[in-house]
């Protein structure tokens, strides 16, 4: 390889300020660092939640101690220390609890500028976009837009939490149906501790007005954030949800392990897209977030559709599956993803196809980029069980490698109990060349556009899934994690 | 890897002792394995090497090894061996060394194709160096357990330069009885800068009852070198064929090994080949007839430790019946080896709607300028395909075989040693609805 060429990609794994890393300083109602059953207790008095609630997240805390930590990541760069669970705080709310804002004129200043710097003016965007936002900070929900447009429509938009308190029935029938309490450690452990998220439901033949949009921000220092989301799509009804996050600079890893459940009956149609920022540590590997997601979708109705997107740049170790269970007939699942890691980062993720009905097929794409030390896997099942006649399945997994101390890995499990099954698997790993950027240089296109520039070709199948203004945030997001370390 | 004790796998405690008794320049290394196998235990589904294949049966059985040699006719064996070319051929009856039905031949000066029995006490130094360097016994139970249990099988070295012209064939048979017997069968293949040779391994059964065969066979390879190695499995119907397989290669040498999984209950095909110098070349093939209630599960692991080597891995399984296959390939690229370029592919053909399917086709890479590609299907015979056959007069069941005979013609019209071919093609053909209308046909000559 060309030396000019060399220098510009070992350059990329040199390490751009984190510029959204600060600490907004706002008293937190906080509970003191620990877990037992009291804590569990407190959380579910602090929501005021029913007793069914606090029996369930009883039975899941009870069942979290049986549990064993998964232990796979295997790479030496970054030894994963045990996570004290009794060094997190599992619940923090802003001060401001009692006295909730009921519009965003009374939304804390202080908070409002925390979104500010992080690029996301919640008016403009809900203004010029049309998108409603639930932003959670920490914990608790401190401002939803929209709320009466979407009521119109009988949509259903609000905190989790609300949503336990109003739609009890819908909560109650849901919740911990597509991931049950005791389906791994994380879910186990959000399942005891959640302390909000959002619901969403979308009722009989009703598309959604508007894309339906929520920022998680991890905030107040050692508090790790579960969230709950559950979105169900009732017959012939239709939603485009977004979830975007970026997170504070911090030395301490931080643990973040959500819960999605995604329910589409017949003829619904859900579309999930995510883009996470989180403070990946800094070069050394120092600081940043454990992000353990547990997010899977139930294609339960026939004709039902279920579309996961994400763009992952940030996190020091990202173990995330989104997957879908295709059990109505002519479902369809799919799965895009980018996941970008640098310095000291470890992403695996990938998504679980479980084809039940006949005639489902399923779609994933995942495009993985390493540079400096980082480490990105892809880890998928597709699995047809043997009712899922002429089920279909298409995977791509490509990766880019960026520098010689990097590595990208790929671990598919396809397992096919019926014979009509078609299933393809493809994948490849390449390199950013030195002629194509020779051939950039050439044309006036200085190395660190074409890198932009190839990166962005490289992912476009992915970027394309998004939805407009996101993707626009997602190209960004690439450019700036690649910032200042190229040339 | 998390592999549970599942029974008391002291079951084999006498015979070891036994031959532990016997001491020898090996005794150490046998002693080890011994106390790993003890250590890990039969494998289960729980862990990652084993999940699709339930050792639970083997676990179970109480196995013990042929105490002697079981008698089989000339007769018997001629099916297996190749036509109308001359070969060193070595027959074990159950693990045990048949004279009779052996003929090594002439051997080149300075070349060894011996009982591996003889040449641990003639040749101990270099059965003692080489042995074992290929395969890691520690991590899989079964290897380690062959391994406890060296006591014969092959010996073959070929000096610097020399070019060994004819195949050495060894037989594996296994002739099941009242009584489970499993046999350790290992051989051990060391060719040295610039030298070439072919051995064909042959695993076959006679009789119904059930046993274990446990065949670890380790090529070393210098540099310049080239090899071609086969194995055939055509084991009784009830017999468990767990077979190990590691290679190791030096600069631009250049090795073929193919496995042939036919008959068996359950054939396991572990297989590790480690590219150790620059430009080597390792192709890795293999075809699965499932059929029955058999299960064949290829097993693979490739590593590139150094830079500008090749490696190919191409494996098909054809299903009938009840039949299940599993295939688990991984590319393994050293941060060393750049330039590396790996192609895996696994394919699979369902012709029956009660076959089942695994695959795990894995990368796993730490270096950046390298081509590694990795491809997996899962699907039925092309219903175009089958139409335009049907349009032309040819019947259903005949265009079934047709299209079924091309798609393992892939993995078999590469076999350089033109008798093993035709015994191939034969045995495929049997085996296919119609198969001598396709051979009257003139598709395989």
């Amino acid at each position: 390889m060309a030396s000019d060429s060399n220098q510009t990609l070992d350059a990329w794994a040199e390490q751009s300020d984190y510029k959204w890393g600060f600490v907004t300083d706002i008293e937190s109602e906080t509970l003191p660092p620990g877990l037992d059953e009291g804590v569990v207790r407190a959380i579910s008095a602090r929501k005021q939640e029913p007793e069914w609630l606090l029996e369930w997240r009883l039975k899941a805390y009870r069942h979290w101690l049986t549990m064993k930590e998964p232990e796979w990541a295997h790479f030496p760069d970054r030894p994963w220390g045990p996570i004290d669970y009794n060094a997190i705080s599992y619940y923090s709310a802003p001060k401001s609890d009692e006295d909730r804002p009921k519009s965003l004129d009374e939304v804390d200043p202080k908070l409002l500028e925390t979104y500010e710097k992080l690029g996301i003016p919640l008016e403009e965007r809900a203004a010029l976009a049309g998108v409603a936002v639930d932003a959670v900070f920490d914990s608790v929900s401190v401002a939803t837009t929209y709320r009466e447009k979407l009521a119109e429509s009988g949509v259903i938009f609000c905190p989790i939490s609300e949503a336990v308190r109003d739609h009890p029935e819908l909560v109650k029938k849901y919740l911990g149906r597509i991931v049950p309490p005791n389906d791994n450690f994380f879910a186990a452990l959000n399942s005891a501790v959640f302390t909000d998220g959002s619901f969403v439901y979308i009722p009989k033949g009703v598309t959604c007005p508007m894309e339906l949009s929520t920022y998680f921000r991890i905030n107040s220092l050692n508090t790790g954030q579960f969230e709950r989301t559950l979105i169900i799509a009732e017959e012939g009804a239709s939603v485009s949800y977004l979830e975007g996050c970026t997170a504070p600079m911090r030395d301490e890893n931080q643990l973040h392990a959500a819960v999605v459940e995604l329910i589409a009956l017949d003829d619904a149609s859900i579309k999930y897209s995510t883009i996470q920022n989180w403070y990946p540590g800094d070069e050394n590997g120092k600081g940043g977030i454990y992000n353990f997601v547990t997010k899977r979708g139930m294609c339960e109705g026939d004709r039902s559709h279920i579309s996961w997107t994400q763009v992952e740049t940030g996190s020091a170790i990202t173990w995330k599956y989104p997957s879908c269970i295709l059990k109505g007939d002519d479902s369809i699942g799919e799965f895009y993803s980018v996941a970008l890691t640098n310095n000291r980062q470890q992403a695996d993720t990938g998504t679980k196809m479980v084809h039940i009905g006949r005639n489902t097929r399923s779609n994933i794409v995942s495009k993985g980029i390493s540079a400096g030390h980082g480490q990105n896997t892809y880890r998928g099942l597709v699995k047809i069980r043997p009712k899922a006649t002429n089920a279909r399945n298409y995977t791509q997994c490509d990766s880019m490698l960026m520098g010689d101390r990097c590595g990208a890995h790929t671990f598919p499990y396809i397992e096919a109990d019926n014979d009509t099954a078609m299933v393809e698997h493809e994948a490849s790993t390449s390199k950013i060349g030195e002629d194509q950027i020779f051939y950039c240089n050439q044309r006036g296109i200085s190395s660190e556009d074409a890198v932009s520039m190839i990166v962005n070709g490289f992912c476009r199948e992915v970027l394309a899934e998004l939805p407009m203004e996101f993707a626009v945030e997602a190209k960004k997001l690439l450019e700036v994690s690649l910032e200042g370390s190229v040339g | 890897m998390t592999t549970e004790t599942m029974n008391d796998q002291r079951q084999f405690e006498s015979d070891f002792t036994r031959l532990a008794e016997a001491g020898g320049p090996l005794a150490e290394l046998r002693r080890e394995a011994y106390e790993r196998f003890v250590e890990l235990g039969w494998p289960t589904t729980r862990g990652e090497a084993y999940r699709y294949t339930d050792c639970r049966p083997i676990a179970e059985a109480d196995l013990q090894l042929a105490a002697s040699a079981a008698e089989v006719p000339m007769d018997v064996l001629r099916p297996h061996l190749l036509d109308g070319v001359p070969c060193h051929r070595l027959v074990f009856v159950n693990g045990i060394f048949d004279e009779t039905l052996s003929d090594i031949g002439t051997i080149p000066d300075g070349v060894t194709v011996m009982r591996l029995a003889e040449a641990i006490t003639e040749q101990p130094d270099m059965v003692t160096r080489h042995i074992g360097t290929t395969i890691d016994w520690k991590i899989d139970a079964f290897d380690a357990l062959n391994t406890a249990f060296i006591e014969d099988g092959l010996m073959m070295h070929v000096p610097a330069g020399v070019h060994l012209e004819h195949p050495v064939h060894v037989l594996h048979v296994t002739r099941s009885g009242d009584k489970p017997i499993v046999s350790h069968p290992r051989t051990l293949i060391v060719v040295e800068n610039g030298g070439r040779a072919t051995c064909v391994e042959t695993c076959c059964g006679l009789g119904d009852d059930p046993c274990l065969v446990n065949p670890v066979t380790e090529i070393v390879a210098g540099d310049d070198v080239h090899v071609d190695h086969y194995r055939i499995v055509r084991e009784g119907e009830k017999t468990w064929h767990i077979g190990g397989f590691g290679l190791i290669q030096g600069n631009r040498s250049n090795v073929n090994s193919c496995c042939m999984a036919l008959d068996g209950e359950i054939i396991r095909n572990g297989m590790t080949g480690t590219l150790d110098g620059t430009e080597g070349m390792a192709n890795l093939r293999g075809l699965a007839v499932v059929d029955g209630s058999r299960h064949v599960d290829n097993f693979l692991r490739v590593n590139h430790m150094k830079p500008e080597c090749d490696s190919r891995e191409y494996f098909k399984h054809i299903l009938t019946d009840k039949g299940s296959a599993a295939f688990t390939g991984r590319i393994y690229v050293e941060e060393d080896a750049q330039k590396t370029d790996a192609v895996q592919t696994n394919m699979n053909l369902l012709l029956s709607e009660n076959a089942k399917v695994r695959t795990r086709p894995q990368l796993e890479i730490f270096a950046d300028d390298v081509k590694c590609t990795h491809g997996a299907t899962i699907g039925r015979l092309d219903e175009q395909a089958m139409f335009y056959l049907h349009a032309r007069g040819i019947g259903k069941e005949a265009a079934k075989s047709l299209l079924t005979f091309a798609f393992a013609n892939e993995v078999i019209e590469d076999i350089e040693l033109l008798p093993l071919r035709r015994m191939m093609e034969s045995l495929l053909l049997e085996r296919l609805p119609h198969g001598d209308l396709l051979r009257s046909m003139g598709g395989v000559d």
